[in-house]
């Protein structure tokens, strides 16, 4: 896209500090914040399908496993932002080998401890907490390797949620433009914290 | 002149000046040279990148970029397993990196050296740190003082309008602290302390008489002057995203600074993709008369001509320059009849953090992610201030900032309520990192490859540089010196990493062409010109005798300013 040069100078030239914030948003260009073409998108969250590192299985756990790490409440969780998602799209692109597999086992150890026919996604509410509770306390049936295992793709979870959309400018403050810095604000124990 | 209308592939002409080199020291030579009415072709090895129109990693939201602004894993391997060490190294950055795969070089066995580059216009002028400050007399006479190498032939007294003149136009901002061994500079309005930072400073500067806390300088327009404003410059935005180029001008580089005051004269052209094989020396006359070019894309050769030669390559593109255009005359490289070209390289060394957790505060907070931290000078600074362990000494840099999100993304626990928490602003906590000065020595050096070369047909540089026992205890004395500070301030819940990074990491990489007042010990004069050859000037950290603490940047262009009205005189004055 163009950007008629002479608006910008014009704009930059007609500047005084306090409208800076404003115009610095024209200056940029309205356009860098607009998507740019990536090849992920997020996916509809209700229905999963086989990724690229995970099947869907493991897909339909990490689901579940996203919601109970990072509910809904009033603003979307983590399987909303479709964390899931973006954790095989990261994986696949970024992650070593041992990384990937890391993930895969820890999956599967969840699916297989849930003794029942729907997998750990199938389980009720109060048995998947139960489950990663014990999970990450590596209480049995769950080894200190499990727990590992499960810290590592928490740290996913976690950096999943808050770097997507929702999650950066819902649940946290985002401020592309801050417009200057100021070394001390009040905050209140109840403020959400910045993105950064 | 637009930038479109100056750029050039080839010219036949012999221009006044040639500059090598886009960065932080061609852009300056460019401007100075072009501002005195020089004609100046400006060459760089790297493609074009235009201010503004090329910043497309500038201001892209982390869910909009590949793989929220981690580099993929192939990437990194296959092009970046050596730049993608740097802390500035992300998605929305890496195009300002050089390609690893494209531009290898090797280390003796044994050592290491982490060399980090930039490979388009601007150089990394566009990638830095932005950190200014002014070296003091105790800088430039610690060699002499120590007996250590070879004494600088300049002073402060020597620099001290220059670094003026190259403030005013970079726009520096910092605060006038009165310290002797941190000259003040042209000061734009300092950015703010925390809190917990003017604690810090309290209790440092009352606790430990002799060490100050200030805030850190940059190269950042906290507030425009009209001069930057008249430039089309706008007030930094704190947006903490400077490597991935800004459109506002707010910091300086290549294409927001000297550039554009380089362009507005008319004088400049710029040849990218100009890949320096040689300069071309004519022995009849002890004047080099161009350069030989290589096509970066097509390999094709081309040469340059002109009148004045200003090496501003970086340190190690100058050097190796001077080595690749070795003559008859110059069988050691071209000006090196001192045997001085290729030793005494230095960095500084990054081996040394603190962080600790700072109790209270709970009711503050910050807006804006601020382009600078703050900075404590160098308190070893002169021999009788020397630790008893180790020679010279170091700076500090370093924040108070809140925990948040990113340092608990392994955090036991699920639920509403655990989502909450994460979305909190923790406890304060303090890092400060070292910036230790490396002793200069004639073994850490840098010589042509014997049989290796690079996809241009040059032979690839080859390292020799280690840490000496100095800089090992200057970095546990550095740990230790902290820890002192965050006890004394009541803080707790320490973390101490002395590392052992090899050479390079600290991106200040200086020597290899030293300058001296004898030609037998070094390759240039005082005045950045070559002792054997007078229109052959270089002003990059080349010429460096001694590294100081200080980050060298601002002393690059001071120095370049210096050099070119120098030269400039000499031709006005018909010696040259």
């Amino acid at each position: 896209m163009s950007r008629p040069d002479k608006t910008r100078r014009n704009l930059v030239l007609g500047l005084g500090a306090a409208a800076a914030a404003v115009t610095a948003a024209e200056l940029a260009g309205i356009d860098r914040l607009v998507a740019i073409a990536d090849d992920y998108k997020p996916g509809p969250s209700t229905a999963v399908a086989a990724g690229r590192i995970l099947d869907a299985t493991q897909l339909a756990t990490l689901r579940a496993v996203c919601s109970q790490v990072i509910p809904a409440t009033d603003t979307p969780g983590a399987a909303e932002a479709d964390v899931h998602g973006f954790i095989d799209h990261q994986l696949y692109h970024c992650h070593s080998d041992d990384q990937q597999e890391t993930v895969r086992q820890v999956l599967d150890t969840l699916a297989k401890r849930a003794d029942a026919t729907g997998g750990f996604s199938g389980l009720s509410h109060a048995h998947q907490l139960e489950r990663l509770t014990a999970l990450e306390a590596s209480s049995k049936p769950f080894s200190d390797e499990d727990r590992n295992q499960f810290r590592f793709l928490k740290s996913m979870i976690v950096f999943g949620y808050f770097t997507s959309e929702i999650g950066a400018t819902k649940a946290l403050r985002f401020l592309p433009y801050p417009g200057g810095f100021s070394g001390s604000i009040p905050h209140a124990p109840n403020d959400k914290a910045w993105f950064k | 002149m637009n930038i479109a209308d100056s750029v050039i592939r080839d010219a036949d002409d012999e221009f006044d000046a040639i500059v090598v080199g886009s960065g932080i020291t061609g852009g300056w030579a460019a401007k100075e040279l072009t501002e005195r009415g020089f004609k100046t072709l400006m060459l760089e090895r790297g493609p074009m990148v235009e201010h503004r129109k090329d910043y497309s990693g500038e201001g892209v939201a982390p869910w909009k970029q590949e793989n929220r602004g981690k580099v993929a894993r192939e990437l990194v391997e296959r092009d970046y397993p050596i730049q993608s060490k740097c802390y500035a190294f992300k998605e929305s950055s890496r195009r300002f990196f050089g390609n690893d795969r494209e531009l290898p070089y090797q280390t003796r066995d044994g050592t290491d050296f982490t060399w980090i580059r930039g490979n388009q216009l601007g150089g990394k002028s566009l990638l830095w740190a932005r950190q200014c400050y002014r070296w003091s007399d105790f800088d430039f006479a610690a060699n002499r003082n120590d007996g250590l190498a070879i004494d600088w032939p300049i002073r402060y007294d020597d620099l001290e309008k220059w670094y003026r003149h190259v403030e005013i136009h970079a726009g520096i901002s910092g605060h006038a602290d009165s310290l002797e061994q941190l000259p003040d500079s042209e000061f734009l309005e300092p950015f703010e302390m925390t809190s917990p930072e003017r604690a810090f400073k309290k209790v440092v500067e009352s606790k430990f008489p002799g060490r100050n806390v200030i805030i850190g300088r940059t190269a950042n327009l906290s507030k425009p002057s009209a001069l930057h404003a008249a430039q089309g410059r706008v007030a930094c935005q704190a947006r903490d995203q400077c490597e991935n180029g800004c459109s506002f001008g707010a910091y300086f580089s290549t294409q927001s600074s000297t550039l554009p005051a380089a362009l507005k004269t008319g004088q400049l052209r710029i040849a990218p993709n100009s890949v320096v094989h040689s300069l071309i020396y004519d022995a009849s006359k002890q004047r080099v008369r161009g350069v030989r070019v290589i096509d970066s894309e097509d390999l094709s050769e081309r040469e340059y001509f002109g009148k004045l030669v200003f090496l501003c390559a970086s340190t190690l593109g100058s050097t190796q320059i001077l080595m690749h255009s070795a003559t008859p005359e110059f069988p050691n490289g071209l000006a090196n009849r001192s045997g001085a070209l290729g030793h005494y390289l230095m960095d500084h060394s990054y081996n040394a953090s603190v962080n600790a957790r700072v109790p209270g505060f709970e009711d503050e907070y910050y807006k804006g992610r601020r382009p600078t931290g703050i900075y404590v000078p160098n308190f070893h600074y002169k021999p009788e201030r020397y630790a008893k362990d180790y020679i010279r000494g170091y700076s500090l840099g370093g924040h108070a900032y809140r925990q948040n999100w990113r340092s608990w993304r392994t955090r036991d626990g699920f639920g509403a309520d655990y989502k909450k928490s994460l979305t909190r602003a923790g406890d304060w906590r303090f890092i400060l990192y070292a910036q230790g000065e490396m002793l200069p020595r004639y073994d850490n050096q840098v010589g042509l490859h014997a049989t290796k070369k690079d996809k241009w047909g040059i032979p690839q540089l080859e390292f020799s540089c280690q840490w000496s026992d100095n800089e090992r205890r200057m970095a546990q004395g550095a740990a230790d010196a902290c820890v002192d500070m965050f006890e004394a301030a009541g803080y707790d819940d320490f973390h101490v990493n002395v590392s052992n990074n090899p050479p390079g990491l600290g991106i200040h990489e200086i020597g290899t062409a030293r300058m001296g007042a004898d030609p037998k010990e070094s390759v240039f004069n005082g005045y950045n010109q070559a002792h054997d050859i007078p229109n052959l000037f270089c002003t990059d950290g080349a010429t460096f005798c001694s590294g100081a603490t200080q980050n060298p940047s601002l002393t690059f262009m001071a120095l370049t300013a210096r050099a070119v009205d120098y030269a400039a005189a000499l031709i006005k004055n018909k010696k040259l």
